[in-house]
C-alpha cells in the first residue's frame, strides 16, 4: 500500500493555534508590566509564559513548511520572520548582559554592583584595577586590564572577552574617620555614596551598631570641590535617631563616646559592562515580515485587477 | 463546533489553560496578580498581616531590649539572620557601656503598606517611643524617660508562608495628629 507523506497544509488551525497562544501571553505581559508594575525581565519569567512561548514554535514552523510545501511566497517570508522573531526574544531573555561595576583608586574588581542578566549566562568576572585619575582633560583614567595598562577618557569603550565596557561617571568617596572620646581610631573607609537610593545609603564603621545616613547637605555650601564642604548626616542606633542634621568638612561631630568627621577622598568611577549582540534576528525577522505583508497586498491588488 | 464558536472557544480555553498553569507552577506570581488586579478582601488581609508582622517585630525587639539581650523569643522574632544580629551587636553595645535601654512602643500609625512583588512587601509607618536607660547592674535609671517619634520603612519578604522583616531604614514621614511629652 502506498503511503502518502502528509501534507503540512492538511493539519488545520495552525494560525487559531497561535493566535490561542499569543493572546494569553498578551494579556499577561500587560497586566503585569503597565497593572502590576513589575519589570519586564520579572513578567516573563514565569514558568507558564515560558511554556506557552515555546509552543509559538510550534504553528510558526507548521506554517513555514505548509507555504514551502504550496510555494506561497508571502506566507514563507512572513512564517520565517516571525520565527526569527521569537527566536530573537529567546536570545535575549538567556544571553542578555548588564552590569556596573564600583571601583576606586587602587582598588580591583571584586564583583558586579548591580546586574541585568539572562538565565543561562554567567557573571564575567572582569581582571580590571582603576590604577589613578589624573588631571588630563582628555584620557584621565589610567586602569589596568588583564595585567595590561590603559588609559581611558570617559566613556571610551573598551572590551573584554565579549563584554563592552566604558568608564560612564567619575565621583569622590570621602574619607570617613570615626573616633573614640579619647582620640583612638575605630575605623576610617572612603564611602562610595550614591551606590544605592540616598534613603538606603548607610554605612557602619568599626563593631559600632550605629548606622550613618549620609546625603547631600540641606544648604548647600559655595565653595566647589570633588567632596562637598557640607554633608547631611544621620546617625541612627536601633530606633533612636541620635544625630540629624549637617556636618562641615574636617569638623568633628561627637555622638555617645565617639566622633566622626570627613575629609577629601580618593576619586571612584562607574563602570558599566555589557554584552552587546547586534539584534540581527530582530531586523531581518521584521523585514521578512514586512516584505511578505507588502508582497501578499501586491498579489491581492493583481487579484483585484484581474477580477475586473 | 461551527468555525465562529471555534474561534471563541479555542482562545479562551488557552486563556484557561494558562491561568492554571500559572496557579500551578508560578503560585506566588497568580496570587500576587489576582491580589494587585482584584484588590479586595485578600489584598486587604495580605496587608493586615505585613502590618501584624511589624507589630510582633518591635514588641519582641522591646523585650531583648528590656531584658538586657536575653533570647528567649528569638525564635518567634519576625526578622531575617542578618536583622537578628543588628540587634544583638546593639545590645551587645549596650552591654559594654554597663547600660539596659528599656523601650516602650507607645503607638504605631501605619502610613502605606504595599505588596510591591510574588512575596515581597514595604511599609511605611510612623513610630512613637518612650525610651530610657537603666544601669545594667542594678536598674536604677540612668535618665529620665523620653519620648521620641520617627518614620521608619520596612522591608519584607515570605519565608515559609510568614512575612519576616528583611530591613528597614528610617523615613522622613510626617507626624500624625499631636501628642507631646510622654507618649502613652
Amino acid at each position: 500500500m502506498k503511503v502518502r507523506p502528509l501534507k503540512i497544509s492538511a493539519i488545520p488551525g495552525h494560525r487559531l493555534f497561535f493566535a490561542s497562544l499569543a493572546l494569553p501571553l498578551l494579556l499577561w505581559y500587560v497586566s503585569a508590566v503597565y497593572g502590576m508594575g513589575l519589570p519586564p525581565a520579572e513578567a516573563v519569567d514565569v514558568a507558564a509564559f515560558r511554556i506557552f512561548y515555546a509552543l509559538l514554535f510550534v504553528p510558526v514552523i507548521i506554517e513555514l513548511v505548509a507555504s514551502l510545501q504550496r510555494k506561497t511566497f508571502h506566507r514563507l517570508l512572513v512564517a520565517a520572520g516571525l520565527l526569527l522573531l521569537l527566536a530573537q526574544g529567546v536570545l535575549h531573555y538567556g544571553f542578555r548582559f548588564s552590569g556596573t561595576i564600583a571601583l576606586g583608586e587602587n582598588e580591583p574588581f571584586e564583583g558586579y554592583h548591580k546586574v541585568d542578566a539572562g538565565v543561562w549566562v554567567r557573571n564575567t568576572p572582569v581582571p580590571i584595577a582603576l590604577a589613578k585619575v589624573t588631571d588630563d582633560a582628555g584620557k584621565k583614567f589610567i586602569i589596568y586590564l588583564n595585567g595590561r595598562q590603559k588609559k581611558l577618557a570617559l566613556n571610551e569603550p573598551f572590551s573584554w572577552q565579549g563584554l563592552r565596557l566604558r568608564i560612564t561617571e567619575q565621583r569622590t568617596a570621602p574619607l570617613f574617620f570615626v573616633d573614640t572620646a579619647k582620640g583612638e581610631q575605630v575605623d576610617a573607609a572612603n564611602i562610595k555614596l550614591g551606590l544605592v537610593a540616598a534613603e538606603r545609603d548607610f554605612f557602619q564603621m568599626g563593631l559600632l551598631p550605629h548606622r550613618f545616613y549620609i546625603g547631600p547637605a540641606t544648604e548647600k555650601g559655595t565653595a566647589e570641590s570633588p567632596v562637598p564642604d557640607s554633608l547631611h548626616l544621620k546617625i541612627v542606633r536601633d530606633k533612636l535617631v541620635i544625630f540629624d542634621e549637617d556636618i562641615s568638612k574636617k569638623v568633628p561631630l561627637f555622638f555617645e563616646g565617639h566622633s566622626i568627621k570627613y575629609e577629601d577622598g580618593t576619586p571612584w568611577v562607574v563602570i558599566r559592562a555589557e554584552r552587546f549582540r547586534t539584534p540581527y534576528a530582530l531586523y531581518l525577522g521584521l523585514l521578512l515580515v514586512f516584505a511578505g505583508a507588502l508582497s501578499r497586498r501586491r498579489i491581492a491588488g493583481r487579484k483585484d485587477e484581474t477580477a475586473s | 463546533m461551527s468555525a465562529k464558536l471555534k474561534f471563541i472557544a479555542i482562545p479562551f480555553a488557552s486563556l484557561g489553560i494558562f491561568l492554571l498553569l500559572l496557579g500551578v507552577l508560578d503560585r506566588e506570581s497568580f496570587f500576587h496578580a489576582l491580589l494587585r488586579l482584584t484588590g479586595g478582601k485578600r489584598l486587604v488581609q495580605e496587608k493586615a498581616e505585613v502590618l501584624k508582622t511589624i507589630k510582633d517585630y518591635n514588641l519582641i525587639l522591646t523585650d531583648f531590649y528590656a531584658s538586657g539581650g536575653v533570647p528567649a523569643m528569638l525564635n518567634r522574632f519576625p526578622a531575617s539572620k542578618m536583622l537578628r544580629h543588628a540587634v544583638f551587636r546593639d545590645l551587645g553595645y549596650l552591654k559594654n557601656s554597663g547600660k539596659i535601654l528599656v523601650y516602650d512602643l507607645a503607638e504605631l500609625t501605619p502610613v502605606t503598606i504595599e505588596i510591591t512583588s510574588p512575596g515581597t512587601a514595604e511599609a511605611v509607618v510612623f513610630e512613637e517611643w518612650n525610651y530610657m536607660y537603666q544601669n545594667a547592674e542594678n536598674r536604677k535609671p540612668l535618665s529620665l524617660p523620653k519620648g521620641m517619634g520617627h518614620g521608619f520603612k520596612y522591608r519584607l519578604k515570605r519565608q515559609k508562608g510568614k512575612w519576616i522583616v528583611i530591613g528597614w531604614d528610617p523615613a522622613d514621614v510626617k507626624e500624625p495628629e499631636k501628642k507631646d511629652g510622654f507618649y502613652f
